[in-house]
């Protein structure tokens, strides 16, 4: 191969190339040619280009319409897939995780509510064994003047040296002022138990107090402030045993 | 290659400018823009399929590898755009797997058994949008015509070593000519088609 070549010899040369049928001493020349004018790739490239229409000449055959979805179907990430698949695997973890934090709660509810039914409970069945004590006595007080339409009652069970206090209609107080329950026997007052009423102005109290058992009568007093040795207010309610 | 007009696209993604060369949304895509490997599906889709169909001689073949073909520019995408266009990269690349397969397909004793067969019926339903079909039409016409005014024999030559991978020397056994000729009319054949294509080249 001289060096002297002609452009169409040149241009054989590399049609030859890029249809990959040079010899040894073609491919060898041509690379002398390609390191001293790099120019030359641009004509391969072209005779490539050219190469690559050949196809545009073949009978219109025509794939499955189906295949571009195919293989656009095939083309995407799976990433997003595994990311809605995350997405909806968080989304249930979330529900079932509010779901049991609902349920704990409720549950805690539950017990929360059946351990009320059961201190009710007990608690009834403790007035039903109170109330079928052979010498229960029962105690009606009355709202003196101060206060006309307080009412309530005692119930007073001396064997298990217990007592329920009811009242209803009852002032709210201000400041340290209490309800005071008093016991008189034979001229002898005793404080027994001090107590608030609810914004309803009712009480519910149990009381044990062995001085209850004694008594010959009852008074409810408005005290300055708790545990008062002796009634300093005047009576608001008195009560007198019915039973 | 420098196409003449890029077809309106059917969806709405407006990244896919039907402006855009094919060197762009192919970086689209190789970005992660799926939807441009539809872009360029509808652009040479149907040219891949055909050569490797003609190459093939099988649709079924033919579909399969197309779909690993546009599945390889995502997985493997070596395409450098320093080298040529996007277009010349794909119809290289599909041309080189073919062969592979071709060559497969021999060692297996499978492609002589194929020749034989009746041509697959083949599905004309047209999935190109109709200004795709009618570049596609226009270029096929223009390579056609420049292919007519090759002689039969560098026509023969070049499309032996095209479509069936075969050597120089094979061509010139079977066709029964000397290599040199052989090469002579493959070169030539090729300047000469280079020469009458030279718009669509450039």
């Amino acid at each position: 191969m001289t060096s002297n070549h002609d452009p169409q010899q040149l241009n054989e040369i590399l049609a030859g190339y890029v249809l990959g049928n040079l010899d040894e001493v073609e491919l060898a020349w041509l690379n002398e040619q390609l390191a001293v004018n790099p120019q030359l790739r641009e004509k391969i490239k072209q005779l490539e280009a050219t190469l690559t229409l050949i196809p545009y000449s073949l009978p219109e055959n025509i794939p499955n319409s189906y295949l571009r979805d195919k293989i656009l179907a095939k083309a995407r990430p799976r990433v997003d897939r595994s990311h809605n698949f995350n997405r909806l695997g968080w989304i249930v973890s979330a529900v079932t995780a509010l779901t049991t934090l609902w349920l704990g709660i409720n549950n805690q509810g539950l017990r929360q509510q059946l351990a009320n039914t059961n201190d009710r409970l007990q608690q009834h069945q403790e007035l039903i064994v109170l109330l079928r004590q052979p010498n229960n006595r029962l105690v009606s007080f009355k709202g003196l003047d101060k206060l006309p339409k307080a009412s309530g009652s005692l119930f007073i069970v001396p064997e298990e040296k217990k007592a329920i206090l009811a009242l209803q209609n009852l002032e709210p107080l201000s400041g340290k002022q209490v309800y005071r329950l008093w016991a008189v026997s034979q001229g002898k007052t005793t404080g027994c138990a001090n107590f608030t009423p609810d914004e309803k102005g009712t009480i519910h109290l149990k009381l044990s107090n062995d001085a209850l058992n004694d008594a010959n009568s009852l008074l409810v007093t408005v005290e300055p402030e708790a545990n008062t040795a002796q009634p300093q207010g005047n009576p608001i309610l008195t009560g007198s045993y019915s039973l | 290659m420098n196409l003449e007009y890029r077809d309106l696209l059917p969806s709405g993604n407006t990244n896919l400018n039907p402006q855009k060369t094919d060197e762009e949304i192919f970086e689209l895509f190789q970005k992660g823009n799926v939807d441009a490997l539809g872009v360029i599906y509808d652009r040479y889709g149907l040219l891949v399929y055909r050569l490797i169909y003609r190459m093939l001689n099988n649709s079924q073949e033919a579909e399969d590898l197309t779909q690993e073909i546009f599945i390889s520019l995502q997985k493997k995408p070596n395409y450098n755009p320093q080298r040529g266009s996007f277009y010349t990269y794909l119809m290289m690349l599909t041309r080189s797997r073919t062969i592979d397969c071709l060559r497969s397909k021999r060692y297996q004793g499978r492609f002589f058994l194929n020749r034989g067969k009746m041509k697959d019926l083949i599905s004309k339903q047209n999935y190109a949008s109709p200004l795709e079909r009618a570049t596609i039409d226009e270029r096929a016409n223009q390579v056609r015509n420049a292919l007519e005014y090759l002689s039969p024999n560098q026509r023969q030559v070049l499309e032996l070593s095209y479509y069936e991978g075969l050597s120089q020397s094979e061509i010139a056994e079977r066709l029964n000519l000397p290599l040199g000729t052989v090469k002579t009319y493959s070169r030539r054949g090729l300047l000469k088609l280079r020469k009458n294509l030279q718009n669509l080249v450039n």
